[in-house]
């Protein structure tokens, strides 16, 4: 029978290359993204990590709109357009998910990270 | 063993490194058609994805440019302002209005093409905050009927000049197939597609899992009632009665007419979601059972007048699954 011995240089050199594998891993191949809410607006597109609460404020063809995120859910707080369709949609929470202010040109919907279980919540 | 370590080093490195190039999600936002429509595209080169993106944009301009009603020059703008018929439409709109026409006549007129007049009655009325009267609910009901419109090879007609059509319940869906169809001969991994309430996919995901869609819950925005696989072939089209609607008086009246009534529909249900291999024919559909209410929409499924599923959620929260999708879809 064939017996190997292993030398402790050789679990040295083990243990280095699956440190090396792990640190590599977790930036690259391990991420797994807080979904982001995006916002298209008429001067352009921003993007906020649904997992800190914030609230921002957007000007767009010459309306306000506040934007919450809150406990990982998104609304628009107080819009200046005539309609108010866009504080009425509620919350946006899931990945796919939109609210748009058409008078004002914005848009926010969630995108993507990496912890969700669906792709998408259609209704 | 310092050779067997190294190796297994670089084993590990490369596999690092592949696992970066997997990192390819590439999302995009359109809004066309009064509607949000979301791509998401799974491949490996950005430059695939960006002209992708390219050629979607340029196909929902297309369509618009046909499908929308209140855009001059659109087929649908023509055919409404012609007398009697349209001769030159676009071979899409030919083949939508075809569906469509199919559609109103199998569901009875539950779903009809030709409610334009009533839409825009109840879009007045949001507007100056007061109800339809009877007389203007006589006569937008009058000019809608779909028994005025014909197909015949490439042309349209109608034999009533003051009859309209408004391709809102059914151009979405068939928008979101064409995107489709187009989409697959590309050299994609997989891709998600949303327009509005319509949902479909191809390919497949970067780590090989389903498709998975959650359908929301018609009285809680931020929650869903279950859960459904979704593969290449089947799409998806949900009509709720939250997604669109005027308010008059403080109260909301949602976009879903029915036109037997002319009012807004009021079956029981509050959401229906349908899933087909023709896009156009499940966004019909969700809003013709919608009109239906459940047992009508359930008998209608049990006719086999089209190979379909259903997904139907009435007010008090209670949810129907049709038989060939209840192994697809997990209720929470």
């Amino acid at each position: 029978m064939f017996q190997t011995k292993i030398a402790s240089l050789d679990w040295l050199a083990v243990a280095t290359v699956l440190l090396a594998a792990c640190l590599l891993w977790i930036p690259f191949g391990g991420r797994r993204d807080a979904d982001v809410l995006v916002i298209t607006a008429s001067d352009g597109r921003s993007e906020y990590a649904l997992s800190k609460d914030r609230e921002i404020e957007v000007t767009s063809n010459g309306h306000r709109l506040l934007i919450v995120i809150s406990d990982g859910a998104a609304f628009v707080r107080e819009s200046d357009c005539p309609d108010g369709v866009c504080v009425a949609s509620g919350e946006i929470h899931y990945a796919g998910e939109s609210i748009l202010c058409a008078p004002a040109g914005v848009t926010l919907t969630v995108q993507k990270g990496g912890g969700d279980n669906v792709d998408f919540i259609a209704g | 063993m310092r050779k067997i370590a190294f190796l297994l080093a670089i084993c590990l490195l490369l596999s690092c490194f592949s696992g970066c190039a997997k990192q390819t999600v590439f999302s995009e936002t359109f809004y066309f058609m009064d509607t949000l429509i979301g791509v998401t595209l799974y491949t490996p080169e950005e430059g695939t994805a960006t002209s992708a993106f390219d050629d979607c944009r340029a196909i929902l301009a297309d369509l618009e440019g046909l499908w929308a009603r209140q855009k001059q020059g659109s087929d649908v703008a023509r055919f409404n302002e012609a007398t009697f018929e349209l001769s030159d439409a676009d071979p899409r709109t030919v083949a939508l209005l075809s569906t469509a026409l199919d559609v109103s006549q199998k569901t009875d007129g539950a779903f009809d093409v030709t409610v334009a007049p009533l839409v825009d009655l109840w879009e007045r009325c949001g507007e100056r905050d007061k109800l339809p009267t009877e007389e203007e609910l006589t006569k937008a009901l009058n000019k809608t009927d779909f028994h005025a419109l014909a197909v015949q090879k490439s042309k349209l007609f109608k034999s009533d000049p003051e009859v309209a059509i408004d391709l809102g319940g059914i151009g979405k869906g068939a928008a979101i197939e064409l995107l489709l169809q187009h989409l697959s001969t590309l050299d994609l991994d997989g891709g998600l597609l949303t327009f509005g309430s319509n949902v479909a996919v191809f390919g497949e995901k970067p780590n090989g899992d389903p498709f998975r869609i959650g359908l929301r819950d018609p009285r809680d925005a931020g929650a869903s009632v279950g859960t459904m696989r979704l593969s290449q072939g089947q799409i998806l089209s949900v009509s709720g009665d939250y997604e669109r609607y005027v308010t008059i008086g403080g109260e909301n009246y949602h976009h879903i007419l029915d036109p037997s009534t002319g009012y807004p529909a009021n079956s029981g249900l509050s959401c229906v979601a349908v899933i087909a291999s023709d896009g156009a024919l499940a966004d019909a559909l969700s809003t013709a059972l919608f009109v239906m209410g459940k047992d009508r929409a359930i008998e209608f499924y049990h006719s086999d007048t089209y190979a379909f599923e259903a997904i139907l959620i009435e007010r008090d929260g209670t949810v129907t699954v049709t038989e060939g999708w209840e192994s697809n879809f997990t209720k929470n």
